[in-house]
């Protein structure tokens, strides 16, 4: 039993390599050699839908004269990307307190002056409120308002600045030039919002990649030698250039596949007559060219490394559930 | 959640919750390198509830242990390309630094 599958494990183990292409802070392009379809799709689905991430989802509005409606600017609101790392901090459900550990409060207070120019809410106005919510609950008991602890809508038993994660950085949109909406003169947008974790499979703003997504290395195949002025035709046929000529002697000219990775499989090389018998196009297929865009909240490729950790996650919950 | 006979353990059908195509292909891609499998196949009975059905069949072994000898497969899979795309990443990384240096 554990033969035949160590066997298989073992040649899997042998035949799979990962050559990184380029690395840049937001965006990873990486090949996947020696693995099967339905295994890089899975990494791609969970990428796009299973990681998590922080993003706004409840807007408390004291204050909105602007154009903009309550519900298109806390839409808005949603979709900022945050700059902090999901892996500190808990999912919270619909009967949770709202606490330090789940919850992350920031505040948007813009003013445009009468008599002024027309101004311009941008995302670096979200200011970040370490100690939780600053909106007080509404409260029947008029005795209680003298005490001093007043009740807010989060419950915060610490600073969240306290942290040494946050200490020296504080938690703040990733790109701080986001127009979230336009005031004109005398209008005042006053809220806090509140940010949890969640995943995109609930909604979009949850998804930690722009997008990921891979494609199969294209293989270019010269069935026949093709030389001379076919040679030439040919190369100028192609609009990337996946073909070359190399000299075979005494002046003679062959074509040859030199770029098929940057083929788009547009087709140009097998239109005319007779051309199919020449080339034939088709995809490795085992060969992914995998491309991951971060939005900023973690780095690329530990998204990556996040999202086999979640298969492996979801193996493990099967395993125990059936035994 | 098994549907199968409790005389003939080789065939069964695993429900699973809150699964989709995600986990589901991926095992039955182990599912059918394993010799011992005969048939083995997933279905998603309505898209709008997030439940797959696993069908096993096997040359004698039971069900059960099959798949959960698959789901390991997978989760050793998983750790090798997590190992290999960490070096590959690392490797990376060191490589540029070493044509900054040497462009400096």
């Amino acid at each position: 039993m554990g033969v035949d599958n160590s066997l298989r494990l073992d040649d899997f183990r042998k035949n799979l390599r990962v050559e990184v292409v380029r690395l840049t802070e937001d965006d990873i392009e990486f090949d996947l050699i020696g693995i099967d379809a339905s295994l890089a799709n899975a990494f791609r689905r969970i990428l796009i839908a299973e990681l998590p991430t922080i993003a706004i989802e409840k807007v408390l509005i004291a204050n909105n004269t602007s154009v903009i409606q309550d519900e298109v600017l806390a839409h808005r609101l949603g979709l900022i990307p945050l700059q902090v790392d999901p892996r500190l901090f808990e999912y919270i459900s619909e009967n949770d307190i709202p606490n330090e550990k789940n919850t992350i409060v920031f505040k948007l207070h813009a003013r445009c002056e009468k008599g002024g120019p027309r101004s311009t809410v941008k995302s670096d106005e979200l200011k970040w409120l370490p100690n939780g919510s600053e909106f007080l609950l509404a409260t029947e008991n008029s005795a209680s308002n003298t005490a001093s602890k007043q009740k807010t809508y989060t419950s915060f038993s610490s600073s969240q600045d306290s942290l040494p994660e946050f200490s020296n950085n504080p938690i703040a949109p990733k790109y701080p030039d986001i127009i979230i909406a336009k005031l004109g003169p005398g209008q005042e947008i006053e809220l806090e919002a509140h940010a949890v974790k969640g995943m995109g499979k609930t909604h979009a703003k949850w998804s930690p990649v722009a997008t990921a997504w891979y494609r199969m290395l294209p293989e270019v195949v010269l069935l026949q030698e093709v030389k001379g002025v076919k040679a030439e035709e040919l190369v100028n046929k192609c609009p990337v250039k996946v073909f070359d000529i190399e000299d075979i002697g005494k002046g003679g000219k062959r074509a040859n596949v030199a770029r098929p990775r940057s083929c788009t499989l547009c087709r140009e090389c097998i239109r005319g007559d007779g051309w199919e018998k020449f080339v034939a196009l088709r995809r490795v297929k085992d060969h992914f060219i995998f491309t991951v865009e971060s939005t900023g909240a973690l780095p690329p490729e530990v998204l990556f490394t996040e999202a086999v950790k979640i298969l492996e996650d979801k193996c493990e919950r099967v395993i125990t559930e059936l035994s | 959640m098994e549907h199968g006979s409790y005389q003939d353990q080789s065939k069964a059908t695993f429900s699973l919750t809150d699964e989709d195509h995600t986990l589901a292909n991926s095992l039955r891609f182990t599912l059918n390198q394993d010799p011992r499998v005969t048939f083995c196949g997933y279905s998603i009975p309505h898209p709008s509830d997030a439940r797959v059905n696993i069908r096993v069949q096997t040359t004698g072994d039971a069900a059960r242990e099959v798949l959960k000898d698959s789901c390991q497969d997978l989760m050793l899979m998983c750790q090798h390309v997590r190992s290999t795309f960490d070096q590959a990443v690392l490797d990376f990384k060191n490589q540029k630094n070493l044509e900054a240096v040497n462009i400096k």
